[in-house]
């Protein structure tokens, strides 16, 4: 009984992650917030770390743990190892954790908080400046990248072992680096969510778990020109497009120039 | 190439991009990606029958009319966005 009141509630719901670095993420995060409010009314918000205006909870942590990634030919600290602490964290029974920079643009994410897949994520990757579809390996080993972009879960023990391994990875990674020979300079969620998954699988298939459309993403030499709620003005050294449809963007600091 | 053939062309592709992640339709919590050979394949099922979602997963099919209507209903959708949009982008 108590189960289907729960469900009544809205047992559902979106964590957005929020920490400050050279890049005005607050902003970004912000924005992400308000797509979601406007394509997804009815899922709430809660966002973790920094507390943005428009979500509908918040989860206050301490900063994570540093790590560091190039952004335009610097190194600079990022603040990425926190998410896979979204199983404590969420309230929901269903939770989609999405990045501050995964523009939501349309309600297509309704659809993962349909399915009863309990694990979701995206494999394939579309570039939309060259239209071409890829697939990333995790160093040089046969594993397929996820992206740890865009995540839907289910609170269930298989769930919870995934986010258990998913901690002992990123605890390990020099090791995991040096086995499937990748950089250990930058901790990549993305790495990190594929082998933890496959060691969830007992390296067997992990197709079940692959969102069946692509993430659609921008490379970071391709600059937000200009955002509204219905669509992204990008521009690459060819010419500038609108993209309408949920949008990955790399380049961070044109996308925060862009929502000011 | 021209400036303008390349943006059609550019337009175009992601137009196609879009509908293909919409033609995804979700039933009974299985996903269905609702393309021709799906609305020929709905018609060929029958209450009770139990079909394979594009993640492999098996589903049961309690109201094969139902199931028609939408997998139907969802590719006129995304085909007339399609066909809007396209107008849009040559014209």
């Amino acid at each position: 009984m108590l189960r289907s009141i729960k469900k009544l509630l809205n047992d559902q719901g979106i964590l957005i992650y929020n920490f400050q670095s050279h890049i005005d993420y607050s902003r970004i995060a912000e924005k992400c917030v308000q797509q979601c409010k406007k394509f997804l009314p009815t899922i709430p918000v809660m966002t973790v770390g920094q507390p943005i205006d428009g979500a509908d909870a918040h989860h206050n942590i301490d900063l994570p743990a540093t790590n560091k990634r190039v952004f335009g030919n610097q190194s600079k600290i990022w603040h990425n190892l926190a998410r896979h602490m979204s199983y404590e964290i969420t309230p929901w029974q269903r939770t989609i954790v999405i990045d501050s920079d995964y523009m939501v643009l349309s309600n297509q994410l309704e659809k993962l908080f349909a399915s009863d897949q309990q694990i979701l994520m995206h494999r394939e990757w579309y570039d939309v400046a060259n239209d071409t579809i890829h697939t990333i390996p995790v160093g040089k080993s046969d594993i397929d990248m996820l992206w740890a972009t865009v995540l839907k879960f289910d609170k269930t023990s298989a769930v919870a072992e995934f986010f258990d391994l998913w901690q002992k990875v990123i605890a390990n990674y020099g090791y995991y680096a040096k086995l499937f020979e990748f950089s250990s300079h930058v901790i990549r969620n993305d790495f990190a969510v594929s082998i933890a998954l496959k060691q969830l699988m007992n390296h067997n298939s992990i197709d079940h778990c692959v969102i069946p459309w692509s993430i659609c993403t921008t490379r970071d030499h391709v600059k937000v020109k200009n955002i509204d709620t219905n669509k992204i003005v990008l521009e690459d050294s060819k010419s500038s497009f609108t993209v309408n449809f949920d949008c990955h963007v790399l380049n961070k600091e044109s996308l925060c120039d862009a929502i000011s | 190439m021209s400036q303008r053939r390349f943006a059609i062309k550019r337009d175009l592709n992601l137009l196609h991009q879009r509908c293909e992640a919409q033609m995804i339709m979700v039933y009974e919590g299985g996903m269905f990606r609702c393309d021709t050979h799906m609305v020929a394949y709905s018609l060929t099922i029958q209450s009770g029958d139990v079909i394979l979602d594009v993640n492999h997963t098996p589903i049961k099919i309690n109201d094969a009319q139902q199931f028609q209507q939408k997998v139907h209903q969802q590719h006129h959708m995304v085909m007339n966005e399609y066909a809007e949009e396209y107008k849009k982008i040559v014209e």
